[in-house]
């Protein structure tokens, strides 16, 4: 068989790739949502007689038909409840509040955005489901739509649950004195900057296919999911199932960026379904449905404000942050609290003040998207940092060499506490030579520009930090079968992120096995019981730890046996395709013969037990810091308003690297979705709380005419906060792209006096900047 | 209303009965069991159904089943053989064309289209070929190294 560049390429390459909506089960059905067309309102009738004579259906029901059997969804731990607490806790109670929503898997009663669920129906195929679903009547008496978050804050406001008004959170944090650092300013800049509303668009939308086990209460769910293990802790919790009686699998998954990475009502639903009728049930989300009813993200709304000495070091930082979190924020505190927690960045900033404020509007529930809470954080804080420094007239470039944070001052205190409530302590990285390699990447690039007479260059840069590899923790169970093939499980599920060759490098490496020896298992309940997920740039460093301390105890183990049964000192024992002693070839084991000698047959299980295998679930203390520098040079045309990427520079420190393809491959791509987020996307509502641009022709994502082809460096730190010596590098691409563009953009229309404030900076916004 | 068509798929001739409203995606998916062309919109835009109808690459979400009535199909499962991959899937995976998978079938329907058509494309025909499909993990550059490298010597 020939051997690919990656483990995975093979099926995916040959369309044999199983993505959910590819897999097939005997007797399945088709499954279809009745969703709202009205974004707030009272559900007044819902007729489904038609569709229930329709064609194959096996049957409809509504939020009222399920009240009673199935319980609202609370808080679970994908919501940030493992890390609340001892944020909470690290704030004090006088920080502010969080409200939380119950939620039910189809409306009953009130309607509070378009595109939630308010009925399903169940037919022999998707075609008859899709017809029936066209069938039922429903009726909604509409209500005042929510929809700007600044009035949703006023006390004349509509108010989407029985609360005395939409917040849903408000908080504060901060370090030093604000007051006095403002006091003694010599420059302060003040403005309004907002990222827009983004939806993920993976190419793959969610899907769910949930086969009943016959003759037991049990069912096999395959969801396109980023976290199986917490999908499987809601159903059981919420069908009143035997932990055992649910397996979740997340096959291939074709992207997820934070889509995915929460439990979603349509997972439970359709258990629910395969259970009440006794055959597989399959969903397959349509593209209209990802953007109404997958979450969207960022959309944020900054009042900030900086203040400067006469030396154009940074005193200060104040933040009063809004963001719209739609009819409700499934993770609660992540998101602005990730803002909250970077917003200071590679910079000393000895006072901070941020109060964090997130409210309910009649629009999809929002959640953290690549980056999360980071590139809106990084965008207010690089523009207001370039804004300041063109008033009291520094080079950016030199502004940020003077406040950026010097390799003999790691580790750093920044002086608030990280949302695990851990201090935040920038534990590694050489900040300023991020920052100066990308300058000299960036002044490589040729002067002589082909440009249109209507179009002028500009350069912008913004730096970054990133706590990756959060834990709780992560799961690695590592088994030697009897033919010397190694299985490495691990509750890290892959969304393209290549797991199956990077931990299948790192195990043979560790093991002293070929590649081809080892296979990865990612994203089944049942091959690793406990489980957190693939989100938060944490996969490398917390499961990459996991397995790499789950072969060292199988190392250790024969390392043991042979030393002792050998009668060999343990520094004379090496692995090399399995247990060999230094200087005589002849006396070695394969895996294969060390599985054998582990087993009931061998003489090692006599004194050593029986079975070959290792589990570790690596526990990291709190979050270890990547950082780097963008630089973006860009040609913008004053007539048409349209943006150019000329140059794209990115330096960063992911640490020691475990897959050089693989990382410039999440650099590259991350950068594409931050050109989409700096440039083009936003998901549009109008007053009526009616999405406007719901789908791929007019929510525009970048094709390969928009990307620039990333120049990129690699610094390499070791982190002290795991045994890799890695720092996580999922998002790093994505977060200071829309800073970077919106900083060059600023700078090519400088003489113009116009600011970049929000993203995306479209042709229609910029011609608006230029007609003022 | 249904029709009974015969069509050449793969290089395999098929006949089979097909209701006039269902999509040429659905038929290989649904009924013919190749799911390795994926529906990523349904509406023509992001080019993951593409497939190839008489050598021209064509959405299948947009195309009726009844429309290739006498025509050949090529998908994806076409691509490879016993011998295993071709040599355009293999330099999709050499040069890191893909992510997580999904766009790839569609993208190499497009790039066996251009292998066949061209006589030295220029990157901008090679761009043009590209900018027809949406990827959200590469950011497209591994995609254009693994076109040009899959066109080899005809550059």
């Amino acid at each position: 068989m020939i051997e690919l560049a990656r483990r995975e390429d093979y099926r995916l390459l040959t369309g044999r790739g199983q993505f959910v909506d590819d897999l097939r089960f005997h007797g399945e059905v088709h499954a279809r949502f009745i969703r709202s067309t009205v974004a707030h309102g009272v559900i007044r009738k819902m007729d489904a007689s038609d569709a229930i004579l329709s064609q194959g259906v096996l049957g409809f029901w509504s939020g009222r038909d399920i009240k009673s059997l199935i319980p609202p969804i609370g808080q679970s731990k994908a919501d940030g409840g493992v890390f609340q607490d001892p944020l909470f806790r690290a704030l004090g109670k006088e920080a502010g509040f969080i409200r939380h929503v119950e939620r039910r898997l189809l409306a009953e009663d009130k309607v509070r955005h378009v595109g939630e669920a308010v009925g399903v129906v169940v037919a022999e195929n998707a075609y008859l489901a899709e017809d029936a679903a066209a069938l039922v009547d429903v009726e909604i008496d509409e209500l005042p739509a929510v929809v700007d978050p600044i009035a949703a804050c006023l006390p004349t406001s509509a108010l989407l649950y029985d609360w005395p008004n939409n917040l849903c959170l408000d908080l504060r944090v901060g370090t030093g004195n604000i007051e006095s650092a403002f006091a003694q300013a010599q420059f302060s800049a003040r403005r309004i900057i907002h990222s827009g509303r983004v939806s993920c668009v993976p190419m793959e939308t969610r899907g769910v296919v949930a086969v009943p086990e016959i003759g037991r209460r049990a069912v096999t769910i395959y969801s396109s999911t980023q976290i199986p293990h917490m999908v499987k802790d809601l159903i059981v919790e919420s069908l009143r199932l035997d932990a055992s009686a649910v397996r979740v699998v997340a096959p291939d998954v074709g992207g997820g960026f934070g889509a995915k990475a929460i439990p979603y009502e349509e997972e439970v639903m359709i258990a629910w379904l395969s259970l009440k009728l006794g055959r597989p049930v399959r969903w397959f989300e349509d593209r209209f449905e990802h953007f109404v009813s997958s979450i969207n993200s960022r959309d944020q709304v900054h009042d900030i404000e900086i203040a400067l000495d006469v030396d154009g070091k940074i005193l200060g930082v104040r933040d009063t942050f809004v963001s719209d979190v739609g009819c409700f924020s499934p993770l609660g505190v992540v998101q602005p609290y990730n803002t909250a927690a970077h917003l200071a960045g590679c910079y000393r900033v000895p006072a901070l003040d941020l109060h964090m404020l997130s409210v309910v509007t009649n629009k999809p529930p929002l959640s953290p998207y690549r980056g999360a809470g980071r590139p809106e954080a990084v965008f207010a804080m690089e523009r207001i940092l370039d804004i300041v420094a063109r008033e009291a007239g520094f080079d950016p470039f030199e502004i940020r060499q003077k406040n950026i944070i010097r390799k003999d001052e790691i580790p750093y205190k920044v002086g608030i506490p990280y949302r695990d409530g851990n201090p935040i302590i920038y534990d590694t990285g050489d900040f300023a030579a991020c920052l100066d390699k990308a300058i000299e990447i960036s002044s490589e690039f040729a002067t002589k520009i082909i440009k249109s007479s209507s179009e002028v260059i500009g350069r912008g840069v913004a730096c970054y930090v990133e706590g990756t590899g959060i834990g709780p923790f992560e799961s690695a169970e590592i088994a030697v079968k009897e033919d010397g093939t190694i299985i490495a499980a691990t509750g890290a599920c892959s969304q393209g992120q290549s797991h199956e060759t990077v931990f299948a490098k790192l195990v043979a490496e560790r093991l002293g096995i070929e590649i081809s020896k080892v296979k990865v298992i990612g994203g089944d309940t049942d091959a690793t019981q406990y489980g957190w997920g693939t989100l938060a740039s944490r996969s490398a460093v917390v499961a990459g730890s996991s397995l790499q301390n789950a072969c060292d105890k199988i190392v250790d183990r024969v390392r043991r046996a042979v030393s002792r049964l050998w009668e060999v000192d343990e520094s004379d024992i090496e692995f090399v395709n399995g247990v060999r002693i230094k200087g005589t070839p002849s006396r070695s084991l394969s895996w294969a013969q060390l599985s054998y000698e582990f087993s009931p047959h061998g003489q090692f299980s006599q004194e050593f037990g029986v079975g070959l295998s290792a589990s570790d679930h690596f526990k990291p203390g709190t979050v270890t810091f990547a950082n780097g520098a963008h630089i973006a040079t860009v040609a913008v045309d004053i007539e048409t308003g349209l943006v150019r990427i000329l140059d794209y520079v990115v330096v960063h420190d992911c640490g020691p690297l475990l897959d050089e393809n693989v990382v410039r491959g999440q650099i590259q791509g991350g950068v594409a979705q931050g050109v989409g987020a700096a440039l083009y996307e936003e998901l549009m509502f109008d007053e009526s709380g009616q999405p406007l641009n719901p789908n791929l022709v007019d929510y525009i994502i970048p094709t390969r005419a928009e990307v620039p082809e990333v120049r990129m460096a690699h610094i390499e730190t070791r982190s002290p906060g795991n045994p890799l010596g890695i720092k996580g590098v999922g998002e790093a691409g994505t977060i200071p792209v829309p800073a970077a563009i919106s900083n060059a953009i600023s700078d090519a229309l400088a003489t113009k006096n116009v600011e970049i404030l929000r993203t995306p900076a479209s042709p229609k916004y910029i011609l608006g900047l230029l007609a003022n | 209303m249904s029709k009974k068509i015969s069509f050449l798929l793969n290089k395999k001739v098929i006949e089979i009965k097909v209701a006039d409203q269902m999509l040429l995606v659905d038929l290989l998916r649904e009924e013919l069991h190749l799911t390795g062309t994926h529906v990523g919109c349904a509406y023509g835009v992001c080019g993951a159904c593409t497939v190839l109808i008489d050598g021209v690459a064509i959405r299948s979400c947009l195309t009726f089943a009844p429309q290739i009535d006498g025509a050949e199909v090529e998908t994806v499962e076409g691509l490879s053989g016993d011998e295993g991959p071709s040599p355009i899937q293999i330099a999709m995976s050499e040069c890191r064309g893909l992510q997580c998978g999904f766009c790839t079938p569609g993208l190499l329907m497009s790039l066996v289209e251009l292998t066949r058509r061209a006589d030295k494309p220029s990157d901008h025909e090679i761009d043009d070929a590209i900018e027809g499909h949406l990827c959200r993990c590469t950011g497209y550059t591994g995609i254009v190294d693994s076109f040009k490298k899959a066109l080899g010597d005809k550059l």
